[in-house]
């Protein structure tokens, strides 16, 4: 894992230094395309009204080289999965050049989760893809694993080295549910399709947020003050940032997504 | 009054032999368990799993080399050998039995350390992992295997092999040459190559060879390698899963045991 | 006629094998990993195994095989306890500047290249045979050398007075089990050399650890018989008869050894002329992540165990070692090495003109595994050599392997060894052999 360090400007106002984690097993595994991470962003709980809240309204922007796509052969099923299969890494809006499904979570907030109770996070097995690709929920949520293909595949969701779950879903297969248990980033694979890859990300505060097409992004209910942003996207790496919380109102920021390619040389 | 005596040291004995058999009962942990947990664990485990537990002890990387298994991390890894679902802990029964089975190829069985010991090891390598505080594993329960099994059975076994895919790692004979494995695409969860199970060889399987360790390995999965659980596809139909062990058992000459 | 004489004068030293004992991996259904680095080398858990005598570290299991037995005696017991290795090499390749004299041996070879097969055959049988008390016995037969006997055979017992406090081995043993540089582990196995005995000259050079090996010319045992240089002697024998205790009674950093020895070099039996003893000790750590290391230091005491021809005859003379030696291991990487120095005492005056009394010897040797299945060992070697003047020679000599493993306990192997020295024509064995090749197998059941 390479631990870079860089700077980088934000567009709206001033220059901040960030500091800049990037997993290199994610630069490497050069994963997934989020055309459909806006289904997962679940009901964020309002704090309660009293304490003063400001909201966090931004916009993640690539300007970096093209990553190029990611294309496998499949080699099982490719009767129903294809003959190929093509993971897109990076995708950038046209005209914003925001880049989409990237998560933007504000850590260090002890904050209870006024809602334990959000509605399960439903992953499908769709035509040998993940839907959707990159999820958010919150810890003690339920995931719903479902398969709509009419081949087998197996749902290995894990942290690290610790399995969460590893479910076997031949077609037509009942749902599996199962709880997150710990906050941090799962990756979500399928060991007959090693193509098939997806991302949850699980939080114990309601402050993060998944970038739409055009990049933005917005954390309502903040208290005001100094707090660390992060950033991540699971081709792109993790960056961090602070910013300052208005008392009322919105805080507008601008993120420019550090050059790939240039981390890479650092 | 010889006889009394004799008597008396009769009583003594048995006292003795009672407190002792009470010993072997899984002793409560603390701080002087722990400790001697620890002694124990780094005069007979830590040269594989490491005196912090994290499975980089001094002889662990040539257990799989380049390839799985490496040691347990019991600081963070998941368990493979559980009778808990999948991604759970396990029970502190499910750790006694593999620390006194072992695991065929790749770990001795420590069957001379006593009861006694063998609690307070589990006791001091669980302190490593905070999940262990915060989750309870509740063990699954398992039906008791039905009588022996019939031809059709077997035959309905081998039809349920091919439906669940099994032989896409396991191989068509069961021999652990299926595509994805002869292919190289199996990884374990430290991302090392790990080779399917070869079903024709019995004495290997690191999860036990017998039809209720084979029913618990399909509904439990083997969490940090790519084989699933079954118990969501098998729910109410365990009659259907024992088809599917007898037929497993049947391609080695495990099926009588 | 000739020909008798080559044969009958060309003396080889036993070859010295520790292999893996796959009955204690068939006793504990292990791979022969959970021990080894790779056979013969040990790994940190295999070096406990074997000081604990044959039992699991941490336990006193006692041979515990979990099979059942019918009465004593089962053959599922009977092969927990017994193992075989097949060895050797089927090709040699040796590239001589020019051979030794006509005489010595058959015929002028330049390059001389032989066919051959796995000639070593050796029988063990060990364990654990009840708590604390263990045993060890090698049968080796060895068709180059028309050898075959017993090469080691010892009782253990175990734990007295405590946990590790002291451990003895009474019987034919290796010393150097247990130390840093373990003299009979070696991934380059020992390459025989020819000896002319009533010349007292080598006429080819024996490719081993030569740290390890007598080091002098002109030496022999009590009964007259002439002492390779490259013969694995002292504390690094292949095996001595005696007793001796280890222990590490203040934990796993240090461990003691002492010895005392019929004497070394006594064929059987003893001459009772003197007894030799030898005290060791070693300083470990293995508690940083996939890494030990260790360092470690003896001293042999010998007593009368050597003699020298003088104008009046044979006298004895007392013959020292000391070494010291370190290992480090870190994840695929096997790095070990042994610097001695040997010393010899009560030469008589006269003699000293032509005689060095002293000799030194350093080896080095890194294993690694490069892929999953192939193992790559190096090995230096280097002997300042002491004794007859005339005839001692200093050497260096490189070597690389490669094996590869077919299964666990199966390998094939190449090797190649280089004369670092200037090459040179003539008799010099050290100096006219200028790189040799070797091809072979390695089974172990």
């Amino acid at each position: 894992m390479t631990h870079d360090q860089e700077r980088l400007t934000t567009r709206s106002s001033d220059v901040l230094s960030i500091s800049r984690h990037s997993e290199g097993k994610d630069f490497m595994k050069g994963v997934l395309f989020l055309a459909l991470a806006l289904s997962a962003v679940q009901g964020i709980s309002p704090l309660h009204a009293e304490t003063p809240t400001g909201t966090l309204v931004g916009r993640i922007l690539y300007v970096g080289p093209a990553i190029p796509d990611q294309v496998f052969e499949v080699t099982r099923d490719s009767g129903f999965c294809g003959a190929q299969a093509t993971i897109r890494t990076v995708t950038i809006h046209p005209k914003t050049r925001g880049l989409e499904g990237a998560v933007v979570s504000i850590d260090g907030v002890a904050v209870p989760l006024s809602d334990p109770a959000a509605p399960a996070l439903v992953l499908t097995n769709t035509r040998c893809a993940f839907t959707p690709r990159l999820a958010t929920g919150v810890v003690g949520q339920q995931v719903e694993i479902r398969n709509d293909d009419p081949v087998m595949h197996n749902t290995h969701i894990s942290m690290g080295s610790r399995t969460l779950v590893n479910v076997a879903m031949i077609p037509a297969s009942r749902p599996v549910w199962k709880p997150l248990k710990q906050s941090g980033i799962y990756t979500v694979k399928c060991d007959a399709h090693k193509f098939m890859q997806a991302h949850i990300l699980a939080f114990t505060h309601p402050f993060f947020s998944i970038t739409d097409e055009t990049g933005a992004f917005r954390i309502p209910s903040l208290p005001p003050g100094e707090h660390q942003v992060t950033i991540w996207h699971d081709t792109l790496g993790t960056v961090h940032q602070s910013v300052t919380i208005a008392a009322t109102g919105d805080t507008h920021v601008t993120l420019e997504y550090p050059n790939h390619a240039d981390a890479r040389k650092q | 009054m010889h006889a009394k005596r004799l008597k008396y040291i009769a009583i003594l004995i048995i006292t003795g032999l009672c407190a002792s058999t009470a010993q072997a009962v899984k002793p409560t942990t603390n701080r002087d368990s722990l400790r001697e947990g620890r002694r124990i664990y780094e005069q007979a485990c830590a040269w594989c799993h490491g005196t912090g537990g994290e499975g980089d002890g001094p002889a662990g990387w040539f257990i799989g080399r380049y390839s799985s298994p490496r040691p347990r991390n019991f600081a963070q890894d998941g368990y493979k050998f559980r009778s808990t679902g999948s991604g759970d802990l396990p029970t502190d029964q499910d750790l006694f039995t593999t620390i006194t089975r072992g695991i065929p190829g790749v770990m001795p069985a420590y069957r001379a350390l006593n009861e006694r010991e063998r609690w307070q090891v589990i006791a001091y390598l669980k302190s490593w992992n905070p999940a262990f505080e915060e989750e309870k594993p509740v063990p699954l329960t398992f039906p008791q295997a039905p009588a022996a099994p019939t031809e059709a059975a077997i035959h309905n076994g081998r039809n349920l092999y091919v439906k669940y895919d099994c032989r896409v790692c396991h191989g068509d004979n069961g021999e652990g040459d299926g595509p994805e494995a002869t292919a190289g695409h199996l990884r374990d969860g430290n991302n090392l190559p790990i080779r399917a199970t070869n079903l024709t060889d019995p004495s290997a399987w690191k999860n036990g060879a017998s039809a209720l360790d084979l029913f618990r390995t399909l509904t439990t999965g083997l969490d940090g390698t790519p084989m699933p659980s079954y118990a969501n596809e098998f729910a109410g139909r365990e009659e259907a899963l024992w088809e599917l062990v007898w037929y497993i058992q049947s391609l080695s000459d495990q099926q009588r045991k | 006629m000739t020909v008798l004489a080559v044969v009958s004068t060309t003396y080889a030293v036993s070859v010295p094998n520790v292999a893996a004992i796959p009955a204690f991996a068939r006793k504990y259904t292990l791979n022969c990993t959970a021990c080894h680095t790779a056979p013969p080398r040990l790994n940190t858990f295999g070096e406990r195994f074997l000081e604990n005598g044959y039992q699991l570290p941490g336990t006193e299991d006692g041979g515990i095989t979990g099979k059942q037995t019918l009465g004593d005696l089962s053959l599922d017991d009977f092969a927990n306890y017994t193992g075989v290795r097949l060895r050797g090499n089927v090709l040699r390749g040796r590239h001589f500047k020019q051979q030794n004299p006509l005489t010595a041996e058959a015929g002028v070879v330049q390059n001389n290249i032989e066919l051959g097969f796995p000639e070593i055959f050796s029988l063990f049988t060990a364990g654990s045979l009840t708590k604390n008390i263990g045993f060890f016995a090698e049968l080796e037969s060895n068709l180059e050398e028309s050898s075959t006997g017993i090469e080691r055979a010892f009782l253990t017992f175990n734990n007295l007075g405590g946990t590790n406090v002291a451990n003895i081995r009474v019987g034919r043993i290796d010393p150097s089990a247990t130390f840093s540089f373990s003299t009979l582990r070696q991934q380059l196995e020992f390459v025989g050399d020819s000896l002319n005995p009533s010349a007292d000259t080598v006429q080819r050079v024996g490719l081993f650890p030569l740290a390890a090996s007598a080091k002098f010319y002109g030496l022999r045992n009590r009964s007259g018989t002439a002492i390779s240089p490259y013969a694995p002697s002292l504390y690094n024998a292949v095996a001595e008869t005696g007793v001796e205790v280890r222990g590490r009674p203040f934990g796993d950093w240090f461990m003691y050894q002492v010895g005392v020895l019929n004497g070394a070099n006594e064929a059987f039996g003893d001459s009772n002329k003197g007894k030799d003893f030898y005290g060791a000790v070693r300083f470990d750590y293995a508690r940083a992540a996939n890494f030990s290391a260790s360092l470690s230091g003896f001293a042999y005491l010998g007593n009368s165990n050597a003699t020298i021809l003088t104008g009046t005859g044979q006298t004895d003379v007392n013959w020292h070692r000391y070494g010291i030696a370190a290992h480090l291991r870190y994840n695929m990487f096997d790095l070990y090495g042994l610097y001695t120095l040997d010393r010899i005492t009560h030469v008589p005056t006269a003699a000293l003109s032509t005689f060095d009394t002293s000799a030194s010897g350093l080896s080095v040797a890194l294993d690694t595994y490069v892929t999953d299945r192939t193992l790559l060992s190096l090995r230096y070697d280097s002997m300042d050599a002491g004794g007859d003047l005339s005839q001692r020679t200093s050497q260096s000599f490189a070597g690389i392997q490669l094996k590869q493993y077919v299964r666990s306990n199966v390998a094939l192997f190449a090797r190649h060894d280089l004369n670092l020295r200037r090459a040179e024509d003539g008799n010099a064995a050290a100096r006219n052999l200028r790189h040799a090749f070797f091809a072979g197998i390695d089974i172990a059941y």
